[in-house]
């Protein structure tokens, strides 16, 4: 069968960079916020039991992925469960992509209404946000995937600085009780939490432009470790600078961060320049799940393009971005919605998929 | 080109649809700066607010721009309003009905509360300055003896154009000689949620008289310590009325008591955040001289502590001071090794006493552990629900602390031998 | 009566009837209705909406069209009668209206005297030549033809012209392309074949020091109007028989060569092939210069960034073909283009590479600062003033502050009119006549930034601002990367001062999606950084030239390897003499 959707492809690098930077978005937003309210002192230690499961979860989509290397997890799901079901599966993977967006449209503005901008009407910057990952889904995953290998250097560079520049603040007691709220809290519902990424799913949509099911295993270690070595950075940093009595309260705890930064009396309130960092890759996230809706929406329906997609899946985000009442809600729905969803795609739809292969096998071999 | 036209039109539509973005823009011609905050209790209502306002005209610099305008002398860089109201933050808009431009707290370096609303409690006016996104946690919070108004107005910081420049100052100089703790609104509200450590806040005051206030030295009897001051209270005269010395004790939000400027320094070594500072003690062969010594904190301090099955607690500490001498009075000679011993001995056990005096009028007068010793208490703890049912802060009291200062006089300034003079 | 006359036409309306001596009419072609003249060059492609943009073709979609049906299709070739080859000339020159055509009748010198002409273009052919020429021909030529007439003019070009170039052609078109060029036409009575002879010798500028592209160290040498002077000066720099020069024709009316130039052995060959294929394609009325065919032959002409080099410096040139890249020289452009460019090597000088490598790795990152600050500092200074006053220290929020007290506007209508009338100096200061080029400076520095700023118009602190801003952009060594940095300048001004440092990332993931998807013939503009080639040694640092071992990856030349891994045989124990 021919390749039906026109895509780029790009080196293991950039994948890698690519779904690193893209699983990092959440820590800008309120999510370590959420991570300490579950652990407490011992916040830090959660991605740990995440990355396990995240680990465990990029080994189970490569063996899937290996059933038909030519193709993609949404052909794949088709192949294995028929049509009908595997159209449902697929479509519970398209929703998912457009949850992410819609609500990380809805997080990141409300974030910089908060720490920028707090005076500018939210549509604005919404309407920014949206038009920009409208123009990178347009230019495709290639262009996405080389600007992120182009700004990673200085992403890294500026979370680099920020961790550094907090040393002066840290503070080791504040890692007791080393325990936290008890390990189940930690490595239990932390690992839960955490696990909860989108990027699994996504890579194995993008597995053709990366170059392959065979590449996939090895870029989505690499690409789980960064990511997850990023966000424990981050929540080692958050634990140590700041009380967990505090912590807990913080709506944006990265913004809090930078915020807190004072080395004298000239290198102090550098928070803005972070406002770059993060909305650059809040756009990028947006950008890359319209592009993977997009993506699976067209091959899903088998259509020649997925250009044609962003527009109305755009729309559709943009306004979905809108139903939460107000950022509490939103926040709640990013915890108790969006994280036991992202399960879905990236863990069980994959060990069905695998079921079904074992059984047909099975009914195979029964058969012979 | 018509569809030029029509996506031109388009882009300047879509580019007036974002002007409203230019609403939430400001120019700094259109924005007070306010650099201080004063909070006092109000006479009608429960808040007075202060804000001293930078004015920016005087910071123009040389150039031709008219420079004798400058009327209000040295003290023309800030204006000062103050506001009866009831929450810190009514203000924003109050202080409209005063000042003409937008009131910006981007830029307040300092929030001063009277001990009055102190002692009543500083938690329903803390809480909302973390909330309020202009405000830093990076500011200064001082304690002001008396009301914080007139420390605001009577502040006349001579070496300073810029007034906040003063209290970044303040801050550096507090590692210079640990007279004060330097604490940031983040240090003080971690505090008040902390369940291992409560908060200390420097204090400041307007110096009232010359000398009056001066307390008896060694050569009289009293006590050597430089130190021995609160802010107010330290024989000054000339320069800016105003003073920095000594810390206000709390226990979780409520003030209930004062450390001069020497426990601050006992503090603060306890605490390990001593960098240095020149202290004088009692010459151990002449009871009337001194010897000066300018200490710094070789390492941090060692802890150990232990808990018992009934939860009683003990701390030993152990501080560790590298002292340099920088004035013998008596003529002894120090730089021997078989005086030198002797003096170190006596550095000691005077700080040794001195420590725990501090720790027993915390214990028994405010019963607030400012140490932090509930923080390394706490490592003997596995989950934070254990940590929070001990409940540290109410067994403070009975807790056994024990302090051993260990120090050794590593130099002896410019000179390597003391020869009394000729006649003696 | 004749008082009354001339005090009336004093007073009376009388129209001047002279006025209006000459008025341009339209000629036949514009009479036509605009879709029969459209038809001609549009019904290639039936396109949709009316877009009267010009779009690189593929030669393969263009029926061979007959617009240039002129003089020439009446005189395919030339004919044996000297008589009617006279009148072909004649009439395809225009004669006798032509006057700077010259038709120069001579016998040949042999012994049975053969009637012929010469025709050349005076000023454009070199005197003393011709001289030797007609010499050669009408005195030296002694010996009696052995051949007969038909095969002439090869006798005379084997055994009677001393020049050093010269063929012989029977078409017509290839006989004005070389007079129109330079040379002289040589018709013999009853010989078809037409002598061709190179007498090419105008007056031309001699080779110069560069003016926009000025360096210390290295060649001071610069590309002139003429192109084989210039392919000389290239040839001059690659001494090896390799250097490919193909020429191809463009334009219809003013038909130009363009000379493309690459390394046999090392450009890839598809590359060559392509830009062949482009250069070819095109089929318009004249290509005047350089820029004109660099955006006919982009790849993405909408964007702003330039994916093309324009260099005149001939060293620069050098290495660019040496790393496998191909340059196209246009007769009569001082500058030369060079494809494929990526952004780096816009950013490049190649001077870096004549300095030490610590000098140039300093130059290189001084220029990265000043890229930066070239389009995004005053942007940067709208939205730190505009949204975010916490970021700046106090002290310095204050003297911003102050220093703004007295001015009446806004600080976006500042940045505006401080950048404008900053670009006003730049424009101005290039098209001043030379004599008056100091004028500039004083209007510029005392007017502009000494009195507004007292008249409290602008802020001295964005008068710094303003200079610092220039300055960087006038430090970018590729005037096309600068100028469209000086465009983008104005987008950023417009996000800080709209959205703060929102507008200016939003802005900036625009800007970097939109130049990473470029390509410049097939290369990505971004390489090697986006995407992610082989790390070259000479990208953003200069490393040492001993650890230049490869050419750049992503040109995918013939031969990768620039020098082996030990360049510097003199480092091994055995002096050297063997490179195994």
């Amino acid at each position: 069968m021919m390749t039906i959707v026109k895509e780029g492809t790009f080196g293991p690098a950039e994948a890698i960079i690519l779904l690193a930077i893209s699983s990092s978005a959440r820590m800008f937003l309120t999510y370590p916020r959420s991570l300490v309210e579950t652990a407490g002192s011992a916040a830090w230690l959660t991605p740990l039991g995440g990355l396990a499961v995240a680990l465990a979860g990029v080994y189970v989509m490569s063996l899937v992925l290996k059933k038909n290397p030519d193709k993609s997890i949404v052909e794949i799901t088709e192949e294995a469960w028929g049509p009908v079901i595997g159209t449902v599966f697929n479509l519970v993977t398209v929703t998912f992509f457009m949850a992410v967006s819609a609500l990380f449209i809805r997080e990141f503005t409300e974030a910089l209404i908060i720490a920028a901008l707090p005076r500018t009407p939210i549509s604005v910057i919404s309407i920014v946000f949206i038009s920009i990952g409208l123009l990178g889904a347009y230019l495709g995953i290639e262009a996405m995937a080389r600007s992120a290998r182009l700004s990673y250097l200085y992403v890294l560079g500026g979370i680099a600085i920020l961790l550094l520049a907090l040393i002066p603040q840290w503070n080791i007691h504040n890692l007791f009780p080393l325990l936290g709220c008890g390990p189940l809290q930690v490595f239990g519902a932390g690992a839960y939490s955490t696990a909860a990424i989108t990027e699994i799913i996504l890579a194995a949509v993008l597995v053709q432009s990366m170059g392959g099911a065979d590449k996939f295993s090895s870029i989505g270690y690499k690409a789980m470790l960064f990511g997850f070595g990023l966000l424990f950075a981050l929540m080692l940093t958050l634990n140590l600078s700041i009380n967990k009595e505090v912590a807990e309260e913080i709506s944006l705890p990265f913004y809090r961060l930078s915020r807190s930064i004072y080395l004298g009396r000239f290198f102090q309130r550098i928070e803005a320049i972070f406002v770059i960092i993060w909305s650059i890759i809040g756009a990028l996230k947006i950008a890359l799940t319209l592009y993977g809706a997009s993506v699976t929406l067209a091959r899903t329906l088998k259509l020649p393009d997925y250009r044609p997609l962003i527009w109305p899946l755009g729309l559709a985000i943009f306004i979905f971005s809108f139903l939460p009442l107000d950022m509490p809600t939103a926040v709640r729905l990013d915890f108790e919605f969006l994280r036991p969803y992202a399960l879905l795609p990236s863990y069980v739809i994959p060990l069905f998929v695998l079921a079904a292969f074992w059984l047909k096998g099975r009914g195979k071999r029964a058969g012979s | 080109m018509r569809a030029v036209k029509i996506l031109a039109l388009l882009t300047i539509a879509l580019a007036l649809l974002t002007l409203p973005g230019c609403y939430g823009s400001r120019d700094t011609d259109e924005i007070a700066f306010v650099l201080v905050m004063g909070f006092d209790k109000g006479e009608k209502d429960s808040l007075v607010v202060t804000l001293s306002i930078a004015n920016p005209r005087v910071f123009a610099g040389g150039g031709g721009a008219g420079g004798g305008e400058g009327g209000g002398g040295e003290n023309g860089n800030t204006i000062n309003v103050s506001f009866e109201t009831h929450a810190p933050l009514t203000i924003i808009n109050l202080a409209n009905t005063v000042v003409d431009r937008h009131v910006s707290l981007l830029h307040s370096k300092a929030y001063i509360f009277s001990e009055e609303l102190a002692r009543e409690g500083l938690a329903q006016w803390l809480f909302p300055l973390n909330r309020y996104r202009e405000l830093r946690e990076t500011s200064e919070v001082f304690i002001s003896r008396g009301k914080a108004k007139d420390f605001i107005e009577k502040n006349k910081p001579l070496l300073e154009v810029n007034p906040t420049k003063q209290f970044e100052l303040i801050k550096d100089l507090s590692s210079i000689h640990s007279l004060y703790p330097s604490v940031e609104f983040r240090d003080i509200y971690d505090n008040i949620k902390s369940f291992s450590t409560q908060g200390v806040l420097p204090l400041v005051a307007i110096r009232q008289g010359d000398f009056e206030t001066a307390r008896p030295g060694t050569g009289v009897g009293g006590d050597p310590a430089l130190g021995k001051y609160i802010a107010g209270e330290i024989p000054s005269s000339g320069g800016n009325p105003a003073q920095v010395c000594g810390t206000a004790v709390f226990k979780v939000d409520k003030m209930v008591g004062i450390i001069n400027g020497q426990e601050t320094r006992y503090l603060m070594m306890m605490r390990g955040a001593f960098k240095s500072g020149v202290f004088s003690i009692v010459d151990p062969f002449d009871q009337d001289l001194t010897v000066g010594l300018a200490v710094r904190q070789a390492r941090a301090p060692k802890y150990r502590t232990d808990i018992d099955e009934d939860g009683n607690v003990a701390v030993d500490l152990e501080i560790f001071l590298e002292p340099e001498i920088i004035s013998i009075k008596s003529g002894i000679n120090y730089e021997e090794p078989e005086t030198k011993p002797v003096l170190e001995e006596a550095i000691s056990r005077y700080i040794e006493e001195e420590c725990l005096r501090l720790i027993s009028r915390t214990q028994e007068e405010f019963g607030s552990d400012i140490f932090g010793f509930g923080r390394y208490v706490k490592h003997n703890f596995w989950t934070e629900q254990s940590w929070e049912e001990f409940d540290w802060l109410s067994r403070y009291p009975d807790a056994q602390v024990s302090v051993t200062v260990n120090n050794r006089i590593r130099r002896t300034g410019m000179q390597l031998k003391t020869t009394p003079g000729a006649g003696s | 009566m004749n008082i009354l006359k001339q005090l009336l036409e004093f007073v009376s309306y009388r129209e001047n009837i002279d006025r209006e001596g000459f008025i341009l009419k339209e000629t036949k072609d514009d009479q036509k209705s605009p879709e029969s003249s459209d038809k001609s060059t549009k019904n290639q492609k039936t396109k949709p909406r009316g877009r009267t943009f010009k779009k690189p073709v593929r030669p393969s979609d263009i029926t061979k069209k007959n617009n240039t049906k002129n003089t020439q299709e009446y005189y395919e070739t030339t004919s044996s009668s000297l008589e009617e080859n006279r009148k072909a000339v004649g009439k395809l020159y225009g004669l006798p209206d032509n006057k700077d055509v010259v038709i120069r009748d001579f016998m040949i010198g042999t012994s049975d005297g053969v009637r012929a002409f010469a025709v050349f273009i005076d000023g454009m052919t070199d005197k003393t030549l011709q001289d030797f020429l007609f010499q050669s021909l009408m005195v030296f030529a002694k010996r009696p033809l052995q051949t007969g007439k038909e095969k002439l003019a090869g006798m005379v070009r084997e055994s009677l012209l001393p020049a050093n170039q010269a063929t012989l052609k029977s078409r017509f078109s290839d006989i004005l392309d070389a007079v129109n060029y330079g040379d002289t036409a040589l018709f013999f009575d009853g010989c078809a074949d037409v002598l061709l002879v190179e007498t090419k010798g105008w007056e031309h500028r001699p080779v110069e020091k560069p003016t926009s592209e000025q360096i210390i160290r290295g060649p001071h040498e610069a590309f002139t109007e003429t192109l084989r002077a210039n392919t000389a000066l290239l040839r001059k720099s690659i001494r090896n028989e390799q250097l490919t020069t193909d020429i191809v024709q463009v334009g219809e009316r003013d038909r130009r060569y363009v000379a493309i130039m690459y390394l046999r052995d090392l450009a890839n060959k598809d590359l060559v092939a392509e830009v062949k294929r482009r250069v070819k394609s095109i089929r318009t009325d004249s290509v005047l210069g350089g820029g004109i065919l660099e955006e006919l032959i982009e790849d993405n002409p909408y964007n702003l960034t330039p994916t093309s080099l324009v260099t005149e410096r001939p060293d620069r040139v050098a290495a660019g073909i040496l790393d496998g890249r191909v340059a196209l020289i246009i007769d009569g452009s001082p500058f030369v283009t060079v494809v494929p460019s990526t952004m780096y090597e816009q950013l490049h000088t190649g001077e870096e590479l004549y300095h030490r490598w610590q000098y140039g790795t300093f130059i290189r990152l001084l220029r990265a600062l000043a890229f930066l600050l070239s389009f995004l500092l005053p942007g940067l200074y709208l939205s730190v003033v505009l949204f975010h006053q916490e970021m700046i220290p106090t002290e310095l929020l204050l003297a911003i502050a102050g220093a703004r007290e007295r001015v009446p506007f806004p600080s976006v209508v500042e940045v505006l009119l401080m950048e404008f009338s900053f670009e006003l100096i730049r424009e101005a200061g290039l098209r001043i006549p030379s004599v008056m080029g100091t004028t500039i400076g004083i209007v510029g520095a005392l007017i502009l930034g000494q009195a507004a700023v007292q008249a409290n118009i602008v802020s001295p602190i964005l008068v710094i601002l303003v200079a610092v801003t220039g300055l960087s952009s006038f430090a970018i060594p590729y005037h096309s990367l600068a100028f469209s940095l000086r465009i983008y300048r104005f987008m950023y001004i417009f996000l800080g001062a709209t959205l703060g440092f929102y507008g200016l990332a939003m802005g900036l993931f625009a800007q970097i999606i939109l130049t990473a998807n470029l390509k410049s013939f097939g290369v990505p503009f971004l390489a090697p950084t986006g995407p992610k080639t082989m790390a070259g040694p000479d990208i953003v640092f200069r490393l040492p030239m001993f650890f230049h071992e490869r050419r750049p990856d992503y040109l995918n030349p013939q031969d990768i390897k620039r020098q082996p891994k030990v360049s510097r045989g003199w480092i091994r124990q055995n002096g050297g003499d063997d490179n195994s």
